[in-house]
């Protein structure tokens, strides 16, 4: 049961709960990493290996951790891994580091990071959250693989830089820039969600708890911006 | 008061945790990664100016820098003629370092990038429509439309080496 229960923490993100198309999170990353299969399964390695970090991490000091400050406390923690692993890409990996840009350093922002910082690893125990930092992470790596073999393979007529006969001299050009990746992105979560409604699956509702943000919105004081318009609503009605 | 302080005691012990563990992690990377910038650069100087042999760096307190406007990192003169400059530059960010092989005859025999923040990799491919322009022709070369603070600032990273190039060989 409890084996069960552990496996369960892992597989809820590759599917059920997977953070790019059922979450709705970590959307910039997505698009802007998935114009090739390589860059995209780097991005998702190095923001599992951060979010498997940083959950333990914030996991291990949520009761020593105060409520008011947990925010800038998550905000330290991740920034301290993601520069940890920018500085090891730097060194070691230094064509990914080069072939990331931009985006390495931008995991520090990363929605699905905090999400799960703020909505898992502050309330569960250590090993859990490590579970759910893998499971989440191999969940966004599949979903930038999806999309990136699908805009490469047709907008670029290659896979991980191999041309592809035929493919390569019929190109899709459109699906590597970005509105191919929004148009990619769209039929992607649409195919998951009618997967999900045909198992009669319903997707989370999160609410105001899964937003990142809700921590500097009313939330933290217990009153939902889209819950009191709302019950505005209703009132005036 | 009171009840602030635990929150502000916390929060400290983390960033100063947070920045022992960088200062770890830098000290063995860093020397790694500046190994690399060395070799990349000696690499990138053959890359931009094959026929200029061998390269000695010049002290650029010696060089007359007026009539440029982005930043003269490095100035290398070729035993064969010409020289190799090193520039920074700013395209969509900052930081855009180009290295620019310049041959006896005032003419770009290379330009590379060797390191940028650029989001659209135009920067790694734009160097060789300058090849072979010299300080009175780069002006009529074409930018890359969509990306055009990127190939702007790389061609003027490139003129400004033409430029330096030309003051240093009396042209």
């Amino acid at each position: 049961m409890e084996k069960n229960s552990k496996l369960s923490i892992i597989t809820k993100g590759f599917f059920k709960e997977n953070p790019v198309f059922v979450l709705v999170l970590g959307t910039c990353p997505t698009l802007a990493t998935t114009t090739g299969v390589i860059g995209a399964v780097s991005m998702g390695l190095a923001a599992t290996a951060v979010l498997i970090c940083s959950n333990l991490v914030i996991s291990l000091l949520r009761k020593l951790i105060p409520d008011k400050v947990r925010i800038p406390c998550y905000i330290v923690i991740i920034a301290g891994f993601v520069t940890i692993v920018q500085m090891l890409m730097h060194a070691f990996l230094p064509d990914l580091y080069e072939l990331l840009g931009v985006y390495l350093a931008l995991i520090t922002v990363n929605c699905i990071i905090l999400g799960r910082a703020e909505m898992f690893a502050s309330k569960n125990s250590p090993v859990d959250s490590m579970l759910d930092g893998l499971g989440m992470g191999i969940g966004f790596t599949i979903a930038l693989f999806l999309m990136a073999t699908i805009r490469e393979v047709f907008g670029a007529g290659a896979f991980a830089g191999i041309e592809i006969p035929f493919l390569k001299d019929h190109t899709i050009s459109f699906l590597v820039q970005s509105p191919g990746g929004f148009l990619v992105f769209g039929l992607l979560i649409a195919i998951v969600t009618l997967i999900m409604n045909a198992q009669g699956k319903k997707a989370p509702e999160l609410g105001c708890a899964g937003c990142p943000a809700a921590a500097v919105c009313n939330a933290a004081s217990g009153k939902c911006p889209e819950k009191e318009e709302k019950k505005g609503e209703a009132e005036n009605a | 008061m009171k009840k602030t302080l635990p929150n502000v005691y916390v929060l400290t012990i983390i960033c100063l945790v947070t920045a022992l563990l960088l200062a770890v992690v830098n000290s063995f990377t860093l020397p790694v990664i500046k190994a690399a910038e060395e070799r990349a650069v000696q690499a990138a100087l053959r890359e931009v100016h094959p026929e200029g042999g061998n390269f000695t760096k010049l002290d650029l307190a010696n060089i007359d820098l007026s009539g440029v406007s982005t930043e003269i990192a490095e100035v290398y003169e070729a035993s064969e003629g010409g020289y190799v400059i090193k520039v920074v530059s700013s395209g969509y960010s900052t930081g855009l370092q180009i290295i620019v092989g310049i041959d006896k005859n005032g003419k770009v025999a290379g330009a590379e990038c060797l390191a940028s923040s650029e989001t659209l990799g135009y920067e790694k491919t734009y160097g060789e429509s300058l090849l072979g322009a010299d300080k009175d022709t780069i002006s009529g070369i074409a930018t890359v439309s969509g990306a055009t603070k990127t190939t702007t600032g790389y061609k003027k990273a490139v003129s400004d080496a033409l430029t330096v190039a030309a003051a240093l060989s009396g042209n």
